[in-house]
Order: C-alpha cells, then structure tokens, then sequence
C-alpha cells in the first residue's frame, strides 16, 4: 500500500499475538521485520513472521524481553530505525524510550517524559486534574501505612489500595471492612515491592458499580490528538481483561462525546504521540472518573479497529515516523459492534489455573466478521514463562445481536488441543441474561459467573449420549492397542491391521 | 466388548463391536446398537457420523486414566471400565477418599502457606498459594481433613509434581 514506508526496518520488542499484529502492520507498509526470542520461543509464531529474527538469551523475562541492553545490541546489529515495543514488556518503560532516542533509534509509542508521568500513577492524577478530566476521590501522594489509614477512613470504605507503580492489577486491593485495611496495604506493597521493586501505594474511593470504559486516542508530534470512541471493558477477572466490547452498552451519545472530549484533553495535557487509552470509571450515575492512561498499543486495540475502520497499529507506526494522524475528528464514526474474548491457556474448572503446553490440535474460526489474532499454531508451545494469553477472537456485526451471534458461532467452530483454554468459559458469558442484556459492571464475573462454579455451559443430553460412545470408542483403541503390543512384544502372532497400527503410532506422536 | 462407562454418579453400560477402520456399532444399555463412524487423525479431534448427523469431539486420557470428553459445547469426565477390571474391582470401589497428596501441577514459586500441621480444614479451604505464569493460584484442599505434612516454605521455588502438603482424612468425617 506504502510507496513510502516510513521506515526501512523495524524492531519488535515482544513476542506472541502482539509481536505478529506488529509484524502484519510492517508488512503492509513495506516495512522489514526483525523479530527478538527467548530460548523457550525459538518455535513461536513471532519468528516465523518475522523477515529476521535473533535470539535474545534464556526464558526468564529479565534475561530476554526485558533485557535493555541485548534488545539495543540486536537492533544495532540488525540496523534497523525503529523499536516497537507491543504491549507489557518495554512497552511503558520510560528509561527504554529515552534510552532508544538517545542511542538514534525511534521508540513507537510516545516520549519518555509522557510515559514516565502517566506510569506514575500519583503524577498521572495530579496532571489530569489539571487538564480538568474528573478524578475518582483519592490521595495524589505515596502513602505511610497509617496515612493510608487515616485517609481510607476518611473518605470512607469501601477504597482501593494501589501500587503507584502498578498496573495489569498487580498490587492493588479492594478494602471493604476497616479489619483488613492493615494486611490488605500490607499486601498490595509487597506485591508491588515483588512486581515493580517499587512498594509505594496510595488510596482512592471503591466507585459503585462501576464500568471499565475507555477511550481510544491517537496523538501526533504536530500536536493533533482524537479520539476513536470507547471500549467496555468490564468484564474482568482479578482485574485483568477477559470479554471487551465496542462500543460501551448504555452509553448515552452525550456521554461519549464528554468523554472523548476529556479523553482527548488529556491526551494534549502531556504532548500525547502515537497510540494510547484512557481508561475511566463509569458509576451507577453515569458520571465517570480518570482511571489510568495506557501509553501503549492495548490488547484490546482491534474491536476499535473494526468498528472505526482505523487500522491503529499502522497509525502508531506512521506517528512515530513523524508524520500526522492524517484523520480528522470528524471523520470517525462508530459503524456497528464487536467484541473481543481473549482466549487464555488455562482451565476454567480448575479455578483459571495455566494450561501452558504444546498445542497439540489448531483449527481456528473463520467466515463472516471474524477475526482472530493468534500467537499460536497447530506445534506450537505455550510456554510457562509469560502470559498465557494464545489468541484475541474478535467478532463484528452490524449490531451488537449479530456480533453475539458470530461469537456464539466462532467459539463452537474453534479447536485447541492439548492446552486447556477459557474458551468454555467465553461461551457461558455469551448466553447469561446480564451479558445478553448489556447491563453489567466490573463485579460480573465474580457476582453472577463464578458463584454458580458454571464455568462451562451444562451439558445436553444428546451430546452427553455422543460424548458416552467416544469415551467407549477411546477406551476400546486404547485398550485393544495395548493387547497387541503385548502380544507382539510376547511374540505371538502379529495382531492389529495396518489402521490400527497408524493409529497407535498418531497417539503416540501426540503425546 | 462390554465397558461400564462411569460419569459422577451414574454408570452406563455399553457395548462395542469393531465393524470397518474407523466404524463401531455401539448399545448404550437397553438401546438398540447404532452404527457410529468416529474418524481422526494425529491432527485433528475426531468427527463422529451417526447416519448422517455429524458431531465433532474429542478424548484426552488424563494421568489418572480419566478420559476427558468434548462434544460440540458440553464436557465430560468419565471412567471406562471393561468387564475383567470390573471384576477385579468388585463391587466395593467407592469414590477416592483416602489421603489427599497436594503437588505442584506446573514449576513455580510459593507465595504463601496458608496452614500449619496439624491444622484441620475444610473441604475446599485454600491451603497454599502458588504462583505460576504471572498468576497466583490458590491450592485448596479436597476433603475434610486435618493437614499432616507441609513440605515447603514460603519463597521456595519449586518443580512440577513437588508435593506440597499432606492432607489426611478426620477420623470423625
């Protein structure tokens, strides 16, 4: 499409569904790829997308992808112009940025000052107040134990204690009765002492059935920032993301547009460039408050993809680049409803324990308003080293019935094995009456979801009757393949027709 | 063949009879056989034809010789028991409740021991907290019972399958 690319070559500092996302934007601008791997992902679907790829060392994260100097030391040795970071990893590390520019190469994402005031969560507040967006009532400064206290009892409970550092819900904890106010800001600080080696916390108001909705916005260095509508993002386990939609449900277009509006605001407040999130609480009254601001590409970038048409990635990477967003405000509209599941590698019956592994079976859906961003393949591993997130399957409809639809559609259709995945659970969301309704807050999965323990549609008769002739189909193989082993291994006259013999050789590759 | 197919608390018996390559005729108790033509191959779940109805599923053989079921969107555990193991059984095998062996089911750290020998728990409490892939898990126990061994501390790192904590059953569950 590019007469022009806007770089020669470009760096991806990550790995997985991300690393490809990036990669697939390269390619399409003419870009050349250089991917980055850890021991453990020499096999990882990154790697083989990439035009380049390098080794960076062994798996633990500090040794590989988040390892500064060996990322700089390939990107030399690789020539390239440019680092993108993705999401996670360097993504919101300002040293790294600055490190970058200092050293004559392009980070993609915005400049280090503006990643170092919005990942303080403290100085974040403090610039966004002054930018007038709506604040959620709470400290702007790190805390003492008895401060945090004082200050929690002040305002009253139920309050969040965070890590000033934090973010992913790392160190943060809900405080709903004064007896675990102590060992609950005693936790948060040593999860954030553990996570970011940084253990100050601060204190802000619990807001009443809140949504996670935010805004979507794109800044650039001639000083244009817009916005691209808003994502819900309310359904969340521990704090982390699971279903995402676009647009929000009850979202009065008055309150989209305040705040985009405040969105947008902040987004000039600090010289915003390239791809980034605000990201808000919207309460029982619909008033909504500053929450934190991603300065990153976000996991959940393509249901804004597909109802705005903006392809964000590429956006981001022209930005950096030097160049203007190129789209005005007034060019965007919203055209129908997609939603995100993220589908993880881990077991919803076993309380969403990690099923890392070796995907044994692969067949991912297709056909109408689907798409699935995928960092694994039928070989693949799914390593235990970093998140376990394997695939982003996206659907869009002209209107939020179909998107649901398609969803419903795209789970059945989609095939892993050898991993347990969230997919099972995915489908029960798509039939609750809350979900299916649009009316539901952050503590969905915890109130209606995880107290029933449905963490898979129940069963049907037919498919159980089905499900009874395979395990007896199974248990038949297995145990008429055992017979002729031991009697070909006794010497006895050679059982087992060819077919058979295929058979027990598949299994035994697909262990 | 006869197996009894054992899924919670209900038992089925069916028979199987071998009839092409990838074809059976199986009875699920009292019914009558029907022709089922379940086809896989290494890379794929299998695809089940009854006449002409299609299902797609899948069976995975977990440690403990569960057979881990997938039809369209439902799942099941299930047990297969051919005629001479039954026999061997008998009729006495009851649920398993003996000594509960917690162990590690991925490398990974301990962030927490939420017990101490001698303590006596309930079927469900959490007993330590791991962490694994970025995510903290918590253990909890699967009968009622009183804790016998801890074998790790918090900080520990530790292997795939490490035991972890004992949990032996109350004499007066």
């Amino acid at each position: 499409m590019s007469a022009n690319p806007p770089f020669e070559k470009v760096l991806i500092a990550n790995r997985g569904e991300i690393a490809v996302r990036v990669i697939r934007a390269c390619r399409e601008l003419g870009i050349r790829t250089v991917a980055i791997f850890s021991d453990v992902d020499r096999n990882a679907l990154h790697v083989r997308h990439a035009d380049e790829a390098y080794l960076l060392g062994p798996a633990p994260a500090t040794e590989s992808y988040l390892n500064a100097d060996r990322i700089m030391e390939i990107a030399k040795q690789a020539g390239v112009q440019a680092i993108h970071p993705g999401y996670g990893f360097m993504s919101e590390n300002a040293s790294f940025a600055q490190r970058c520019s200092d050293e004559g190469l392009v980070f993609i994402g915005p400049k280090p000052d503006t990643i170092e005031s919005m990942g303080d969560k403290v100085i974040a507040r403090q610039r966004m107040q002054a930018a007038g967006v709506p604040l959620v009532p709470g400290t702007t400064e790190k805390l003492t134990d008895q401060e945090a206290m004082d200050f929690a009892r002040e305002i009253g409970l139920p309050v969040m204690v965070k890590a000033t550092a934090g973010g992913g819900g790392k160190g943060m904890r809900l405080v709903r009765e004064d007896s675990e106010l102590e060992s609950s800001i005693q936790r948060a600080r040593s999860e954030a002492r553990a996570s970011f080696g940084d253990d100050s916390i601060y204190v802000e108001k619990f807001v009443d059935e809140p949504r996670h909705i935010e805004i979507q916005i794109l800044g650039d260095s001639h000083g244009n920032a817009i916005h691209l509508f808003e994502r819900e993002c309310s359904i969340q386990r521990r704090h982390q993301k699971v279903i995402e939609e676009a647009p929000a449900n009850r979202m009065p277009e008055e309150l989209r547009q305040e705040m985009g509006r405040a969105a947008v605001a902040a987004a000039k407040a600090v010289n915003y460039e390239g791809a980034g999130t605000c990201e808000f609480l919207v309460d029982s009254q619909f008033k909504f408050y500053f929450l934190e601001m991603n300065t990153r590409v976000q996991v959940e970038h393509a249901i804004t993809e597909m109802i705005t048409n903006v392809d964000i990635v590429k956006r981001g990477i022209r930005i950096a680049a030097g160049e203007p967003i190129g789209i005005a405000q007034e060019d965007v509209s919203i055209s129908g409803w997609s939603i995100e599941a993220r589908i993880y590698a881990e077991d919803p019956e076993q309380n969403f324990r990690p099923s890392p592994g070796a995907i044994l079976a692969y067949r991912p859906p297709g056909g109408p308003g689907v798409r699935n961003d995928s960092g694994v393949y039928p070989g693949a591993e799914v390593p235990v080293n970093y998140d376990p997130m394997v695939s982003k399957l996206v659907t869009w409809g002209r209107d939020r019935d179909e998107a649901i639809g398609r969803m419903r559609r795209a789970l059945r259709e989609f095939v892993i094995k050898g991993i347990k995945t969230s997919i099972p659970f995915h489908r029960v969301v798509m039939e609750h009456p809350k979900f299916l309704e649009g009316h539901y807050d952050t503590g969905f999965i915890d109130s209606e979801i995880l107290p029933s323990g449905a963490t898979a549609l129940p069963p049907n008769q037919e498919e159980k009757d089905i499900a009874i002739m395979l395990a007896t189909i199974a248990a038949f193989k297995r145990d008429t393949d055992r017979a002729n082993r031991s009697s070909q291994s006794t010497g006895g006259s050679s059982a087992g027709s060819a077919w058979k013999l295929a058979g027990r050789r598949a299994r035994m590759r697909g262990r | 063949m006869r197996y009894e197919i054992i899924h919670g608390r209900d038992a089925y018996d069916v028979e199987i009879k071998e009839v092409g390559s990838h074809t059976y005729e199986i009875a699920i108790g009292d019914a009558e056989p029907v022709r089922v033509d379940a086809f896989k191959n290494a890379r794929t779940v299998y695809s089940i034809l009854i006449g002409a109805l299609q299902f797609e599923g899948s069976v995975d053989e977990l440690e403990d010789g569960t057979l881990d079921v997938h039809v369209g969107t439902s799942a099941f555990d299930f047990s297969a028991i051919d005629e001479r193991k039954k026999m061997l059984i008998g009729a006495g095998a009851g649920a398993a409740s003996g000594k509960q062996e917690i162990r590690a089911q991925m490398p990974g750290k301990i962030v927490k021991v939420l017990v101490n020998v001698g303590d006596r728990v309930m079927l469900g409490q959490g007993l330590v907290i791991m962490e694994a892939m970025k995510m903290e898990n918590e253990l909890k126990s699967n009968i009622d019972g009183v804790v016998s061994v801890i074998e790790i501390g918090e900080g520990d790192t530790i292997e795939n399958d490490a035991l972890l904590v004992v949990v032996e059953p109350s004499e007066d569950a």
